[in-house]
């Protein structure tokens, strides 16, 4: 029998590593749209790059497509 | 620190709920609300989870301990990782909208060919000559 406040820490590790895991989905949408790449490469890539450095290369395309997101990524990374 | 550090922590320590318990500091009375306690060592070897600079920094006026006090270095409340939580949200929402609207980075080295292009066929231009190339 699990009691109710251990269910609740599985609950709320559950919840948190939910809404991380969405997060680097979205990033990850981003990256595909924004360099473009095909299946293999999208594949390849996201199965080689950690989350930082996609969050880098990111930030180098907002400023080569000169679009300003605030401070989205640095949330990501350096959120305080 | 980041998410990205405290999502490492989360998935590779074991942890325990912990309930809420009050403990007098400097003679005062100081609740910590109820969390979760992790057996995470950080890379200076302290029982330690990494959390934000601004939680940090209200858990150390709160409760006006060194910053290495072990009691709650290493529990993450529930009521900040409600925190965590609608500031992920709050991030990914964000994303998924700024992934509506973007478009392909290689749509300006195509641009950067385009002009290359335009500014060789123009008929003021005298392209410079390569001298032939020599066999030695």
């Amino acid at each position: 029998m699990v009691s109710k406040s251990r269910e609740k820490a599985w609950r709320y590790v559950g919840r948190f590593m939910d809404a991380f895991a969405s997060v680097e989905a979205a990033v990850d949408n981003i990256f595909e749209i924004m360099f473009n790449l095909n299946a293999t490469s999208l594949l390849l890539l996201l199965g080689t790059l950690d989350l930082r450095k996609k969050v880098k290369l990111l930030e180098l395309g907002f400023e080569q497509l000169e679009i300003s997101v605030g401070d989205t990524l640095n949330r990501i990374n350096e959120f305080s | 620190m980041s998410f990205h550090n405290v999502r490492n922590a989360v998935a590779h320590s074991s942890f325990n709920p912990v309930p809420p318990f009050d403990r007098v500091e400097d003679g005062k009375k100081v609740h910590y609300g109820a969390g979760i306690e992790f057996s995470y060592i950080d890379p200076k070897g302290k029982l330690k989870v990494p959390t934000t600079k601004q939680l940090r920094n209200r858990k150390q006026k709160k409760s006006k301990q060194p910053s290495d006090h072990p009691i709650d270095e290493a529990i993450i409340t529930y009521f900040e990782f409600d925190e965590y939580d609608a500031q992920l949200r709050k991030i990914m929402q964000t994303l998924v909208e700024i992934g509506e609207t973007i478009t392909p980075i290689n749509e300006g080295i195509n641009f950067t060919r385009d002009v290359a292009k335009i500014v060789a066929s123009s008929d003021n231009i005298i392209p410079f000559v390569k001298p032939p190339k020599r066999d030695w």
